[in-house]
């Protein structure tokens, strides 16, 4: 039984690894590489020619740095309000309460693309086109976030609270210093989910954006191939560069998101 | 606390700068700016940049106007852009000049916004004769030229030409019965039986359709309203003109010989790796295969296969055009400037050149360089010539649900090679089925 489940499990993470070994393989190819028979999972010639050609055929660099910005300054933000309205509806009382949490909850049930024309005209109208808040205001309310923290933050007592508050601590403090730690799990995990979401986000960047400099990273990928040519190599590359700085916040931050998805808080 | 009020004056702060980040460029007052949003991406990307940066340099900056090129994703984004300012009130940020392809059509033809270049060509007494006929029609709506060619292709055969010297085989097959007994000769299988290469590879749908169906008696039209180019089209024509029919008989003889392979994506890879001997695709698709072949293998092209002898009509027109809109900043007048500039017999050329879709100017053949460019890629020729030999009448259809009748074709066909049905009953339920997608467009229209 242990050994199906390890043996289910290697085959599981090789499905996975695959695409991510092969974008980081493909980075390094030469152009016939892409068409050879039989399929290639190694350059015939490694050569770091994508890579200069991809910061040589769009401004990636700008690019990168476009999506960094909106996507760290996007979570930021997002968590923030996240947060917030989660510890009220799960710490407060107050009128209304209920049908204002499921208002934001049926949000979730609207596809995004169903909004787009409607939220281009008002990002337009505050005139925040060609900007990073023009990028990121559509995603900052994140109803997902708001129910998953809501949800955690009802597995802790109310009576921790009470108690802190009794003791003279006040909202923020109990917030800062007892709950989110207490979370960190969830937090993190939304955190990460929402940089990621934000920073491969394609059609609304590139809506709200005229300008070149205001560029994300997702449009740089498309500018980089011709749609009836094979030219991979540069796309790659990009992805490759892409990839990277989620890869890596995902395998310093593995242990809390671990924990987040097993387990919750038990008061203990 | 007060470390709280400090980071969130300094978050405020930031924030503030980054919409400041987002101000327009300042350009000289007397400039005239107009701004071309497009799609040309890699390759054409390149061309692209280096048209609009001749023009800057050279006529722009003599009549005082700047060209700023903004590539705004795939063409279906640009699309979807474009509608989304279109539908919102204000329309000062549309771009002076839009590039689509053809099936953005049926959403900007009708728009108020929407200048048809034939007025911007009449106001300049601009002779629209220079533009190839068969380009001009192929973005004509109503007898009116609603927007300027600019990345046009058109259908050609690729072959194998290292395997058909060793089949033995001399010339490119002409006909889909010629096309089968070549394919036949091509097929290559192992000790095992399996087919290591397929003589040919297609399953036919739209792009290919508007050809095969449209080049029967000389000219046949797949849809009423001419393929949706008088107006919007109320029902197919393919199975009363017994098109569909013959060329699905056709195809399933072409089926039957075993050679063909079903492939309906990446015909491209399929054929650089050797493993399909023959395939259909785009003129702009010669520069990308050459070069992916490398030199595996000698590549040839020839005129796109006849459905029969009877076949006369030749090739259309596909790919893209310009499209002028009316932002209200009054610039028609230095966008079509531009237009005249991108699409002049020199720039043609370069644009040729650098992306293989072939010019749409008719100065373009006959300069001394293009020769020359011809001499060294001779492959270009035989697209030309057959471009030039067809009917410039023969078009591309204009029809709603482009995508639903896309698959609706490729299934159709494939169901009937799958589960051997009649070639008159699969034209009949296609055209049941599409039928049932332009009622259904008619009725949202109110008609």
């Amino acid at each position: 039984m242990k050994k199906l489940v390890a043996c289910s499990a290697t085959l599981l993470s090789l499905v996975i690894f695959f695409p991510i070994f092969y974008s980081i393989s493909a980075s390094f190819f030469t152009y016939t590489d892409f068409t050879s028979v039989p399929a290639r999972l190694f350059s015939s010639a490694p050569t770091f020619e994508n890579y200069q050609r991809a910061f040589a055929e769009t401004k990636l660099d700008r690019f990168l740095l476009n999506s960094l910005i909106t996507a760290s300054l996007g979570t930021v933000l997002r968590m923030t309000i996240s947060v917030l309205a989660a510890y009220t509806f799960s710490f407060f009382t107050f009128k209304g309460r209920d049908i204002l949490f499921v208002l934001i909850v049926a949000t979730m049930l609207l596809p995004s693309d169903a909004l787009l024309i409607a939220n281009f005209s008002t990002i337009r109208s505050l005139r925040l086109t060609d900007s990073y808040l023009g990028i990121i205001a559509t995603s900052l309310l994140a109803p997902t976030h708001i129910f998953m923290l809501r949800q955690y933050f009802k597995t802790v007592s109310p009576e921790y609270r009470e108690a802190a508050i009794l003791e003279g601590c006040s909202d923020t403090r109990f917030l800062t210093t007892l709950l989110i730690p207490i979370s960190k799990a969830v937090v993190i995990t939304l955190a990460i989910h929402s940089f990621s979401t934000i920073f491969n986000d394609y059609l609304w960047p590139l809506l709200v954006t005229n300008r070149e400099g205001m560029r994300t990273v997702q449009v740089a990928l498309t500018m980089l191939g011709f749609s009836e040519n094979l030219d991979y190599g540069p796309q790659f590359a990009a992805i490759t560069l892409l990839m990277t700085p989620i890869l890596i916040a995902f395998v310093v931050m593995h242990k809390p998101i671990q924990t987040s998805v097993s387990t919750r808080f038990t008061g203990r | 606390m007060r470390r709280l009020l400090i980071i969130a004056l300094l978050a405020l702060s930031t924030v503030q700068g980054l919409v400041a980040l987002g101000a327009p460029e300042e350009t000289p007052a007397q400039m005239k700016t107009i701004t071309w949003w497009h799609s040309n991406s890699g390759l054409a990307g390149k061309a692209t940049d280096a048209i609009v940066d001749e023009f800057n340099a050279t006529v722009g900056k003599e009549k005082g106007i700047l060209v700023q090129a903004v590539y705004q994703g795939k063409s279906n984004d640009v699309l979807t852009k474009t509608k989304a300012i279109l539908q919102s009130s204000t329309t000062k940020d549309l771009p002076e000049l839009v590039q689509l392809d053809g099936s953005a059509v049926l959403d900007i033809r009708d728009q108020k916004l929407l200048i048809p270049m034939e007025d911007l060509a009449k106001a300049d007494g601009y002779d629209l004769t220079n533009i190839l006929e068969a380009a001009r029609l192929s973005v004509t709506y109503k007898n009116k030229m609603i927007a300027m060619p600019f990345n046009s292709s058109t259908i050609l055969l690729y072959y194998n030409k290292t395997a058909f010297e060793e089949a033995g085989i001399a010339t490119a097959p002409k006909t889909l019965k010629e096309l089968g007994t070549t394919a036949k000769a091509l097929l290559k299988t192992d000790e095992k039986g399996k087919v290591t290469r397929y003589g040919f590879a297609n399953v036919p749908t739209t792009y290919e359709l508007i050809v095969w169906l449209g080049q029967q008696n000389g000219l046949s039209y797949l849809t009423d309203e001419e393929n949706g180019h008088t107006g919007a089209p109320t029902k197919v024509l393919f199975d009363e003109n017994g098109t569909m029919t013959n060329f699905l008989t056709r195809w399933k003889e072409l089926y039957a010989t075993g050679a063909v392979e079903n492939l309906t994506s990446d015909l491209n890879g399929a054929f650089a790796s050797g493993r399909v001997a023959m395939i259909v695709a785009s003129t702009s698709n010669l520069t990308t295969i050459f070069s992916m072949v490398g030199d595996r293998f000698e590549v040839g092209v020839a005129n796109f296969p006849m459905v029969d002898e009877n076949a006369t009509g030749g090739v259309n027109v596909g790919g893209g055009a310009i499209y002028a809109m009316d932002n209200g900043l009054g610039n028609q007048a230095a966008a079509w400037e531009f237009v005249k500039f991108a699409t002049s017999a020199e720039q043609q050329l370069k644009w040729h050149v650098a992306t293989g879709y072939f010019p749409v100017h008719v100065d373009t053949y006959s300069l001394q360089a293009f020769e020359q460019h011809l001499a060294v890629n001779p492959h270009y020729g035989v697209a030309i010539r057959q471009l030039m030999a067809s009917n410039p009448k023969m078009q591309g259809i204009w029809v709603p649900s482009a995508y639903q009748i896309y698959y609706a074709f490729q299934s159709g066909i494939l169901k009937m090679l799958e589960q051997d049905l009649g070639a008159e009953e699969t034209s009949k339920a296609l055209a049941k089925e599409i039928n049932s997608y332009f009622a259904e467009f008619l009725r949202m229209q109110g008609q």
